[in-house]
């Protein structure tokens, strides 16, 4: 896995091995670490390892990571929407210059943020829910300085733990797998889009870090320093250690509960080779085959 | 039901809302604008927004409610102070600017959940705006509003009948998740043709609800531009002066047989509970138009 090295040129926390030609590199800035006491903020398609990344950070002397709070993204498309509705004449009857309500909603966020974070005295507070992600750019508006974390799988893995959580939750017979196959697949190739927008934009890309959940779980070692420099805090090999520490996994109100309770495990990589049916695969290539490719995963995969 | 009289003799902590509902052409507007001109009350436009953020805030009391608690150490108590201060910074600049101590939320929207805006300010007082459904519906008829980011107008401003529904909808649901507040004394109801026809009285009645000195039944010119401005669908102009009585009545001119008809039938129970009889065109019993005196 040397050839997993984070590239520090492109500052985005990417493998080099899966780097792609999409990311328009003239435009990127140089890295620039949000400053301390700001949030940092994980997302991801469901079944990334965004749960992983919350707990290794957790660990971390400096950082606060709890259970999801699931409020973010609404809350963020509340003050999208908020913004929308108060423009002149209202917001000028109002008095309300067009920054006003951005410190207000930053507010009402930290206000879920702050009752575990100031319970842990750490100086850091971070807040995971896969589908924060869809919110990166305006969390940005909201906060500055804040960090944004991507953690990112192969598709394909990504809709094997799908479908196994669909299964447990509606039953083995009740779903259609090769359409739900397909759905889950078109949801990855949307946040993959905005995974795209986000690039594009050199004041998004200083706040957001990719990481591949394959480069996590293999070497972690080489991942994870990058990972706290960007965050603006200093790397302890004791995050590797996320498993011994006692905290609340929020039972089954994280899939992964049990799942972070063991040390880094890489079995999950390729998991798709016995979980998918061909018919599944098939859905799944047929809705994220161009971005799969994109993202580097099947030439890395020698996969056809 | 007696909706139209609870009376409160107290003031409230400063920053307690006042909030004003109703169905639209209800007279929620001509209210606000009267509150805006009280030494100590504030108003501005119809804000749809504020609900939505009221919404959110039930949302998660609902679905995370209990989950906040026990992972997060996120009380209910909390959550409300923190949405209720979200609401409160889109009114503190105007306050602040005009001296006042009270703001005077002017909303139609808020009308089917008046529980909401009670239980976020648990000290507010909530007034909702009652008008004859038959002038309601000739009001509406009269008024040039489209979908949003479309050309088609709005169904209640061509159809006698969902106009007639909009204000039994409305109502009927400003009285059902507004009876705690109202068996509490912090709602009441205000009749436009009270506030019209009698407006000193109205008033009165209005100010010991609360706790403030009684407005004037008058209308200054910055109100009634302020209270009536929006996004979409501009409200029509409200006349800057005193409290006019000559828009009431209007259906029995205004409205077809039919049409007064099937708004007194959709009207039913609820026309009734306010003290709107149902008359047909055949007469009038509604109190007829006299002129008033200008405050």
């Amino acid at each position: 896995m040397s050839n997993q090295r984070t590239s520090q040129r492109k500052g985005l926390g990417v493998p080099d091995c899966i780097a792609t030609n999409d990311r328009p590199e003239a435009v990127l800035p140089a890295r620039r670490p949000p400053r301390r006491g700001n949030p940092i903020f994980v997302g991801g398609v469901p079944r990334s390892g965004t749960t992983l990344l919350r707990v290794i950070l957790d660990t971390h002397p400096e950082i606060f990571c709890g259970t999801e709070l699931r409020v973010v993204q609404a809350l963020a498309s509340l003050w999208n929407s908020c913004r929308d509705s108060i423009r002149p004449p209202l917001s000028a009857a109002y008095l309300l210059p067009n920054d006003a309500l951005r410190a207000t909603f930053a507010d009402l966020i930290a206000a879920f943020l702050q009752p575990g974070w100031l319970r842990s005295g750490k100086p850091r507070v971070a807040e995971k829910t896969p589908w924060n992600l869809l919110v990166f750019p305006q969390l940005r508006e909201l906060f500055p300085n804040s960090a944004l974390i991507h953690v990112v799988r192969d598709v394909r893995d990504v809709v094997a733990s799908r479908l196994e959580v669909d299964r447990r939750i509606a039953g083995d017979d009740a779903i259609d797998t090769v359409v739900m196959a397909s759905l889950r697949a078109g949801e990855w190739v949307e946040a993959m889009r905005l995974r795209l927008s986000i690039l594009a934009d050199p004041i998004l890309t200083q706040a957001y870090y990719e990481l591949r959940y394959e480069s996590l779980v293999s070497d972690p070692k080489s991942v994870l320093p990058p990972l706290f420099e960007f965050i603006g805090v200093e790397f302890h090999e004791s995050v590797l250690s996320f498993h011994r520490v006692a905290r609340n996994v929020a039972g089954t109100e994280e899939w992964s509960a049990a799942k972070v309770q063991r040390p880094l495990f890489t079995t999950s990589i390729g998991r798709w080779r016995q979980s998918l049916m061909p018919a599944e695969l098939a859905a799944v290539l047929a809705a994220a085959g161009p971005a799969l490719e994109q993202l580097g995963y099947l030439d890395m995969r020698g996969e056809p | 039901m007696n909706i139209a009289m609870p009376v409160v003799h107290q003031h409230d902590a400063p920053g307690d809302p006042v909030i004003v509902i109703g169905p639209p052409r209800s007279g929620v507007r001509l209210l606000a604008a009267i509150l805006d001109g009280h030494p100590r009350l504030a108003s501005g436009p119809d804000l749809p927004c504020l609900v939505t953020i009221a919404r959110q805030w039930q949302d998660f009391d609902r679905t995370l409610g209990a989950t906040h608690a026990r992972n997060n150490g996120l009380q209910p108590e909390r959550r409300r102070e923190a949405f209720r201060a979200t609401i409160e910074e889109f009114l503190r600049p105007r306050l602040t600017a005009t001296g006042k101590r009270r703001f005077v939320i002017q909303s139609f929207a808020a009308v089917v959940c008046p529980d909401l805006f009670g239980a976020l300010f648990p000290q507010a007082r909530i007034v909702l705006m009652l008008r004859d459904p038959r002038d309601v519906t000739a009001s509406l008829l009269q008024c040039d509003w489209h979908v949003p980011g479309g050309s088609a107008r709005l169904p209640c401003t061509t159809d006698a009948r969902l106009a007639a529904r909009l204000w039994r909808d409305s109502v009927g649901s400003a009285v059902l998740q507004g009876r705690k507040l109202i068996a509490a004394g912090r709602m009441m109801g205000l009749r436009y043709e009270d506030l019209c026809r009698s407006p000193a009285t109205a008033l009165e009645r209005l100010g010991r609800f609360l706790g403030e000195h009684p407005a004037q039944a008058l209308v200054n010119r910055d109100s009634a531009a302020l209270v009536t401005l929006a996004l979409h669908n501009p409200h029509p102009p409200l006349q800057a002066g005193a409290v006019m009585i000559d828009r009431t009545s209007r259906s029995s001119t205004e409205l077809g047989r039919s049409a007064l008809a099937a708004v007194e039938s959709i009207g039913g129970e609820l026309m009734e509970i306010f003290g709107y009889r149902a008359i047909g065109r055949a007469a009038s019993s509604r109190p007829h138009r006299q002129p008033m005196r200008r405050s």
